[in-house]
């Protein structure tokens, strides 16, 4: 079964600096992919490479088994793709479904009559079915996001590509996005990148963490909690290091790293799993 | 709309003046059978009744923003629909007819008070006693706002003969109810 | 006409319902009418009698009216991708008509200098539009459209092809209504169409916007120091000995767009994927 992505030895550079070091992936079709990472870790930038939108420096990437530096191939692969931005910006003068109406174009959705009712499906799918007639500069920073997100799902591509895809939704919104997301993961691919463990330990069936352009961790999200298995206490000592632990709900401190004999362990969670890997503390096995 | 009651007429029409669609929708809902039943009675043509409907709905969303009124939202939507009925069944009216058309439905709203009898049965036992031909323009001029123009243009008479056959239903009516 | 009623009097269901399908007649009828005009209640009741689902076909039908794109969007696609915004289009009216007024409004005050600075100037307008086609190549969605299959390319060339055919005509009319052979006037033409070609075709993979600014800028310059060194001779001579109105310019110009042209055929599909971040 051919992949959906594949990449070898995927490298970008800025100059002297390095966004994606000599990376290696396969995403598989179906279901949903996280990717975890702190700011300036090259999400954006490996999101925007097998986007087909920035070409690599170095090494191989496939989309759909087609090669995304030759044109054709690259035209052929947007097809079937669907793209979310880091940071969408829309024309104010234009209603939400002006915006929509005018990608769908891009997307060489030539009939009038089809294209509207794609237009009205997506634009439903994210909840704007009642706004879509307003003008984006009437729209909150939550309704313009669902207007891109909107975007990216019409045609119902084989592979979605979102770029921080929550950002700006408050939790509401963030659960009917992840029924979406979810939806489309029985049928196609979804690759997101995201700050939040939350998201990722919601509805993701892979995770990857991605620090410093290189991959860290590939796995589910359960494994990666289990990662800070007998790393997590209870910090009674009273002085405690504000980067290792904090005060939890219930009043008590949670500490992550090395715990001292015979401290009373808890169990880990998502970020856990994640702040030991970022704080360098362990490493994947 | 996160009020916990029903929104009022005034505050759906200013939502659709918004451009909210779900607004539009709910005014659709509460409004369009009435305003189609009401039609019906006007026009034996199904399909004009409902281009008029649509298009008057459609006039609706497009200026929302005109309304003026307090609480007469049926009034005006029914007002938009009875002169898209008419300019289906004749061509449009030269300009200075039409700007004359454009008085709104508050003449009729005087005399209809007048008429409020209408639901304490004598009245109506009064106007069942007119003929036919003066009942239609009762109804015409009273109870659908139309002037004497375009009650003559719908009921397919002259202008004057409108305006005499209102004096005599009035003269009718005060004589029965006497 | 409030919404209120008088004396808690409602249409009895039975009645509003024979009154919907048409078979209630006379008074009956018109005491039901004349109240649901003003009773929110009955016509709440008279709403909830129709079924659901032809309610919602008959709103269906409704909003296929309703949703379209705004009058803007609804023009023809060539048109809506080349044109991009409102704003843009205007922006790309008002320079064709500043192009004919501002010259021939500075003629009327003093010939000379405005027929030079027109000479000048006059490439560097088609050259800018056509940098602007690539700036505005993104808007109005911005890097929504980074990822979709319409090759950008072809928009940036209905972008330029919409500001060139408003610039170019409206240059050419200013040429022959300024004062001086229109022949020597009309000098910059083929090499604006040089610099919009050349400024095409870098533009698939740099910034095509320093290298216009140097072009224009030192076509500009060659003028500038042509017509002060013949600032005593009469109108027609001195235009007429510029270096850029020389025929090797003109032949250059032309060769220069010929090999942009072709390069452009050969590697139009490089656009937006690319160095860029």
């Amino acid at each position: 079964m051919s992949a959906v992505v594949a990449t070898r030895g995927l490298t970008r550079r800025f100059g002297r600096h390095v966004a994606v070091a000599d990376l290696d992936l396969r995403i598989d079709r179906g279901g949903v992919v996280g990717l975890l990472g702190p700011n300036g870790s090259g999400k954006t930038t490996l999101l925007r490479m097998l986007a087909t939108v920035l070409s690599p420096s170095a090494g191989e990437v496939e989309v759909f088994g087609l090669d995304p530096t030759r044109s054709d191939e690259r035209t052929a692969i947007r097809r079937r793709l669907g793209y979310l931005p880091q940071e969408p910006t829309l024309y104010a003068g234009f209603t939400a479904f002006d915006v929509v109406d005018y990608v769908a174009v891009l997307k060489e959705m030539t009939d009038r009559a089809v294209r509207q009712d794609e237009v009205r499906r997506v634009l439903g799918a994210v909840g704007l079915t009642d706004a879509m007639h307003k003008k984006v500069r009437t729209l909150s920073g939550g309704m313009r996001q669902r207007v891109a997100i909107a975007c990216a799902l019409l045609g119902t591509p084989d592979l979605l590509v979102l770029d921080e895809p929550a950002s700006g939704l408050d939790p509401d919104q963030r659960l009917q996005l992840r029924s979406v997301l979810s939806a489309h993961g029985q049928s196609g691919t979804v690759l997101l990148s995201t700050h939040h463990t939350t998201e990722v330990a919601a509805f993701c069936q892979r995770v990857l963490v991605l620090l410093d352009g290189t991959v860290r961790f590939d796995g589910t999200p359960a494994e990666l909690a289990h990662l800070a298995e007998g790393h997590v206490w209870v910090d009674r000592s009273g002085t405690h290091d504000p980067t290792r632990s904090w005060v939890s709900a219930d009043g008590t401190v949670r500490a992550i790293g090395s715990p001292p004999a015979g401290a009373e362990l808890l169990e880990p969670t998502i970020d856990d799993g994640y702040l030991l890997l970022a704080r360098g503390l362990t490493v994947a096995g | 709309m996160d009020e916990r009651r029903e929104p009022t007429d005034d505050e759906l029409l200013a939502a659709v003046a918004d451009h909210d669609r779900g607004a539009l929708q709910e005014l659709h809902r509460r409004h369009e059978p009435w305003v189609r039943a009401r039609l019906t009675r006007r026009c034996a043509d199904p399909q004009a009744v409902e281009e008029a409907v649509q298009d008057a709905f459609l006039t609706v969303w497009q200026t929302a923003g005109r309304y003026q009124g307090a609480g007469e939202v049926g009034a005006w939507i029914w007002g938009i629909a009875i002169r898209k009925l008419l300019h289906r069944l004749r061509p449009r009216k030269p300009l200075l007819e039409r700007l004359r058309a454009q008085r709104h439905v508050d003449v009729a709203s005087a005399e209809e008070q007048v008429l409020v009898g209408i639901e304490h049965g004598r009245l109506g036992a009064a106007l069942d006693g007119l003929s036919p031909e003066l009942r239609a323009v009762v109804q015409a001029t009273v109870l659908d706002g139309l002037t004497t123009n375009e009650a003559a243009r719908l009921l397919g008479i002259p202008s004057g003969t409108v305006k005499t056959r209102m004096l005599r239903a009035r003269r009718d009516l005060r004589e029965a109810l006497a | 006409m409030s919404t209120q009623h008088t004396g808690g009097w409602h249409a009895a269901h039975d009645d509003l319902l024979a009154y919907r399908e048409g078979h209630l007649h006379g008074a009956a009828a018109d005491s039901v009418e004349a109240h649901l005009l003003r009773c929110a209640d009955c016509r709440a009741a008279l709403a909830t009698s129709v079924p659901a689902e032809e309610q919602a076909a008959r709103w269906d039908r409704l909003a296929v009216a309703i949703d379209r794109p705004s009058r803007w969007s609804r023009r023809s696609t060539w048109l809506r991708l080349a044109a991009g915004t409102p704003e843009l289009a205007t922006a790309a009216v008002s320079l064709a008509v500043a192009f004919v007024v501002v010259p021939l409004a500075a003629a009327a005050l003093d010939p000379r200098p405005a027929t030079a600075w027109f000479l000048a100037l006059a490439p560097a307008l088609p050259v800018a539009g056509t940098v602007l086609g690539y700036r505005a190549v993104a808007d109005p969605v911005g890097a929504l459209a980074e990822a979709t299959p319409l090759h950008s390319f072809r928009i940036v060339l209905m972008r330029v092809a919409v500001l060139l055919g408003a610039l170019l005509p409206a240059g050419v009319v200013a040429s022959l209504l300024l004062p001086g052979s229109a022949v020597h006037l009309l000098g910059w033409v083929l090499p604006a169409l040089a610099g919009s070609s050349l400024v095409l075709a870098v533009g698939t993979r740099y910034d095509p916007i320093w290298m216009a600014v140097a072009l224009c800028g030192a076509w500009a310059a060659t003028v500038a120091v042509g017509m002060d060194r013949r600032r005593l001779a009469p109108l027609g001579e001195a235009l007429d000995g510029l270096v850029v109105n020389t025929f090797a310019v003109q032949a250059v110009a032309v060769a220069v767009a010929a090999v942009a042209v072709l390069h452009l055929s050969r590697h139009r599909d490089e656009l937006a994927y690319g160095a860029s971040a």
